[in-house]
């Protein structure tokens, strides 16, 4: 049975965190219960009073079940914030372990082809140590198909051996009974490219519309926690209606996500993103897709669409700012390339930040070419009235600070 | 000495990283917030601190699914994680038509959501001595 590697990392701005594998569960704590909970499991102390008893009483209640040691990070005092909610270092990488694909997908923002390369099992090797060194909780493993390199299992392991959890997105085709296991053992989470229906979707992705039912019944028959990742354009946003009546009908479906369209790679040049139309369009289709899928499932939102992320909080309830998170490249994640070169995110493959063969993940994670992106998102905010004006922008930050992807209804006005 | 926030769920993409919206089943997780008067479907309420411009993030602590009947969290007002920096234009008045008349409708916002806080903690403590007189 895998050990369970639970991390304790400081977080200078605010106390810090317990990440714990399971579900990828993390519990933030203010600085003394941080300090408290590190005496505890760190140092061999106990609690000093009732408060700290109680408080250790809800953080083990929060979590799952404690199976190993209690792994400690601490970047020391950190650096200025530049953008709210910055972590010390990455929470999340986004790897793409391969650039190799050979359905060449219309709309596939990596522009993966046939006869990729794939990442060098050293260089994974060296970007796994440093991950974890820098305190980091979960790799998105994605290309490129990343079934087709040929160390997909080893990669996964190498993952969870340094005690992160990996998580994987691919089309599931070709895929190995011993990869599957490779898969179940290790990965939290897989997630699938939904974004049609029927023919709608063999024209948005190659392998067909029967091809992806069959790999959904594969991984749910495995019993992985499986995900839908539905990529809203202009174009699809009129079919979501069907999009989400198919995924609430998957039982034990882990979650759907919804992604917004970016115009990167090839997909410049197929559908257009959801800010092509306007807001009171778009958004009655998504909060009633959302509706549906929550009798189910969780649903998920890319972070670039934080500003109807904003109205979806609201309208089901939830407090401002309780959902919404915004651009969370350089805040809580960065995207690493097949040569380990670390990226905002990995739709900007161009906007370089350092490369790990020559540097820690926390040293680039506080370079100037980081800083250079966070000033980038803080100066967003002051483009206009609409969003310095606007009380969530703390924590929405104007949705992606490069591309115009989604309206919102404080900018719009709200739906009819 | 409190935990500000718990997070459940695994990311499968570096931009996928916003906090999931927990099944209707979970649905106790979260404080719904009051409807507040005058504002239109798909805008956000202000929020119960004080009208700055910038938001200081609220975390609220939501509670486990299988825990969760009968002890509904409330947020927790002025417990940011990480430091919002002050944009420049951040604490400019509200621009005109955002919602509707910003400083009638943030005050009555505001006094709604300090009521609102207020019975779900009154309501958390008579649910937390129910729960202990049943133990």
């Amino acid at each position: 049975m895998r050990e369970t590697q639970v991390l304790l990392r400081r977080e200078p701005g605010y106390g810090g965190f317990v990440f714990h594998p399971e579900d990828a569960t993390f519990v933030h704590l203010d600085h003394e219960a941080f300090a408290t909970a590190k005496r505890v499991w760190c140092d061999g102390g106990s609690p000093e009073s009732e408060d700290a008893r109680t408080m250790m009483r809800q953080l083990t209640e929060a979590l799952p079940p404690m199976g190993g040691p209690v792994r400690y990070v601490d970047h020391g005092p950190g650096t200025a914030t530049i953008v709210s909610n910055q972590f010390a270092a990455p929470t999340l990488i986004d790897f793409q372990i391969t650039d190799y694909c050979e359905l060449a997908c219309p709309q596939c923002y990596a522009s993966s082809v046939a006869g990729g390369r794939h990442v060098d099992w050293d260089d994974a090797c060296l970007a796994f140590a440093r991950m974890r060194e820098a305190g980091v909780c979960q790799v998105a493993i994605g290309g490129g198909e990343p079934l087709r390199h040929p160390l997909l299992a080893e990669i996964l392991a190498e993952v969870r051996a340094n005690g992160m959890v990996p998580n994987l997105t691919t089309t599931g085709i070709g895929m190995s009974d011993a990869q599957l296991d490779a898969i179940t053992t290790h990965c939290g989470a897989v997630a699938l490219s939904l974004e049609g229906v029927g023919e709608r979707f063999s024209i948005r992705r190659r392998q067909g519309w029967d091809t992806f039912r069959e790999q959904v019944a594969r991984f749910m028959g495995a019993g992985l926690n499986l995900v839908l990742q539905i990529t809203l354009s202009a174009e699809n946003c009129d079919e979501l209606h069907e999009i989400a009546e198919y995924a609430a009908g998957i039982d034990g479906l882990y979650g759907v996500i919804f992604l917004a369209h970016k115009p990167a790679g090839r997909a410049t040049l197929f559908d257009s993103p959801l800010a092509a139309r306007p807001f009171a369009e778009v958004y009655p289709q998504v909060i009633a897709a959302v509706r549906r899928l929550r009798k189910n499932t969780r649903v998920g939102f890319d972070c670039c669409l934080s500003p109807l992320i904003t109205s979806v909080e609201s309208d089901l309830g939830f407090a401002p700012t309780e959902i919404v998170e915004g651009c969370s490249a350089v805040r809580g994640s960065i995207g690493l390339t097949i040569d380990l070169d670390c990226v905002p995110c990995t739709f900007l493959p161009a906007r370089k930040l350092g490369n790990l063969r020559e540097a820690s993940v926390v040293d680039i994670w506080r370079n100037l070419h980081a800083d250079a992106f966070r000033d980038l998102q803080a100066a967003f905010l002051d483009r206009g009235p609409g969003c310095a004006g606007c009380r969530v922008n703390g924590s929405c930050l104007g949705g992606c600070p490069v591309w115009d992807l989604v309206g919102c209804a404080h900018t719009e006005g709200a739906a009819p | 000495m409190k935990i500000i926030k718990v997070r459940r769920g695994y990311t499968t993409n570096s931009s996928a990283a916003s906090e999931f919206v927990p099944p209707e089943s979970w649905n106790n997780q979260a404080a719904p917030v009051p409807p507040v008067a005058g504002s239109a479907p798909g805008t956000s309420p202000a929020p119960p601190s004080p009208a700055s411009g910038t938001a200081i993030k609220p975390f609220p602590i939501p509670v486990r699914p299988e825990t969760a009947a009968g002890q509904a969290a409330s947020p927790v007002a002025g417990a940011p994680i990480g430091q919002v920096v002050q944009q420049p234009q951040a604490a400019a008045p509200q621009a005109p038509g955002n919602l509707g008349s910003p400083g009638l409708l943030g005050g009555l916002a505001a006094m709604v959501g300090l009521a609102f806080v207020a019975e779900r903690g009154i309501r958390a403590i008579i649910r937390r001595r129910r729960k202990d007189d049943d133990a």
